[in-house]
Parts: C-alpha cells; structure tokens; sequence
C-alpha cells in the first residue's frame, strides 16, 4: 500500500523516532511502513491520520 | 505515562548475543524460565533416588517444573500483549515457527534413532540417542532456540 508517511513526517521535521514515540510503535515499524514493507492495522492508521489532522485516505492509498 | 512498545530484542530476540537485558528478560518471565530450570533436573534426581516417598510428594515435585513453564508461557503472553503490531506478528510467527520446529525436532529425532544413524557414525558416546524431549528444561531451550531463528528470520522482510 503506498502510503505519504515519509512526507508528512518530514514536514513536521520529526525523526522516525519522533514519529514511534507519539504513535506508541518502535521506530523500526514506522520504517516499515513508511518502505511499504508493511501496512498497518487500522486503529494504527487512524492514529496516524488523527496525529496529521488529514483524513486516512489521503496519507493511505489501496491503488 | 510510558507509551513504550516492547521490543523482541530485550529478551535476545534478534541479536547476536544470547540473551537480552536482564529487565527485559524479567518482563518475558524469564524468572520463570528460571524457576523451571531450578526445580526440573533437581526434581527429576530426586524423584529417581527416592522411590520410597509418598506419592503425593513425588507427584507434587514432578509437577512444580510443569507449573514453573505455565507462568513462564504467561509471562511471555503478557510481553507479546505489550509488543507493537508489527513486532507482534513477527514474534508470534517466529513462536509458531520455533514450537512446529521442535515438534519436528522431537517426532524426528526417535526415527533417526531407530535408524540407527547414531551408531552408524559412531555418535552415541555423545548420547544424541537419548535426547531428553519430556524434560521441561530441554522444550524450553530448544523451543526458545528455534524462535530465535524463525525471529531473524522473519524479521528481515521489514528491515
């Protein structure tokens, strides 16, 4: 799933672990899903949405 | 409040050292794991140069290491709860992967046994014919073992 992770987190200026402290995962995970090695679970995609205040399809796309 | 993930690599997971800090493996119920490894080859000397004690004793110490490994299988669950999801899918594969191993390992080995393979090459003065598979410390060892590889393994699709 391609996802605009990479991009959002950059804009904030937060490193990946900036990004795992504030969604409770490891840093290796926000690797992983910013790679599209992994997709992740949906309570933990609408955490992300609600951390960058933007609906989840916008920051997720199925393709 | 702590908004921590647990991490495989606090009990050793993934890492070339054997074991992980020692916090870490107390969160896995690694005090467990010792508590087994205290009261199960102790348990078993006892209960074989003490035929003549009451049953219910004897019952009571071969069960203590069995009751050690519950609360050990416990702790480990609790740990996995506090796992974020990634980590948890990779770990609960790995444990899948580590326990369908050594139930191979153990199904496996009486044939190779019976084949004779040992004697054929000579290898049964190191006793590899009377691998002790019913003894609680042996599973957990070599059950730990074999997730440890199947965690490396799996691991390294999400590196």
């Amino acid at each position: 799933m391609k996802n605009k992770l990479r991009e959002l987190r950059a804009a904030k200026e937060w490193s990946q672990s900036d990004l795992a402290d504030k969604l409770g995962v490891s840093r290796q995970t926000v690797n992983a899903i910013e790679t599209e090695k992994y997709d992740p679970s949906l309570p933990l995609a609408f955490k992300v949405a609600r951390l960058f205040k933007q609906p989840i399809e916008e920051i997720f796309d199925a393709e | 409040m702590d908004n921590k993930p647990n991490l495989p690599e606090e009990i050793g997971f993934g890492k070339p050292a054997l074991w992980g800090s020692w916090r870490g493996s107390l969160k896995g119920g690694a005090a467990w794991m010792f508590a087994v490894y205290l009261t199960d080859i102790p348990g078993d000397w006892l209960i074989k140069h003490h035929p003549d004690w009451p049953l219910a004793l004897r019952l009571l110490i071969a069960l203590l290491p069995l009751a050690a490994s519950l609360l050990y299988v416990r702790g480990i669950a609790q740990w996995i709860r506090g796992l974020d999801e990634l980590h948890r899918r990779v770990t609960l594969e790995a444990f899948l992967f580590g326990t369908t191993l050594y139930l191979v390992f153990n199904a496996g080995w009486p044939l190779l046994v019976r084949a004779g393979i040992f004697s054929a090459f000579n290898l049964t003065r190191w006793h590899l014919n009377q691998m002790p598979f019913f003894n609680c410390t042996f599973t957990i060892c070599l059950t730990y073992l074999f997730s440890g590889l199947g965690y490396s393994l799996f691991n390294r699709r999400f590196k």
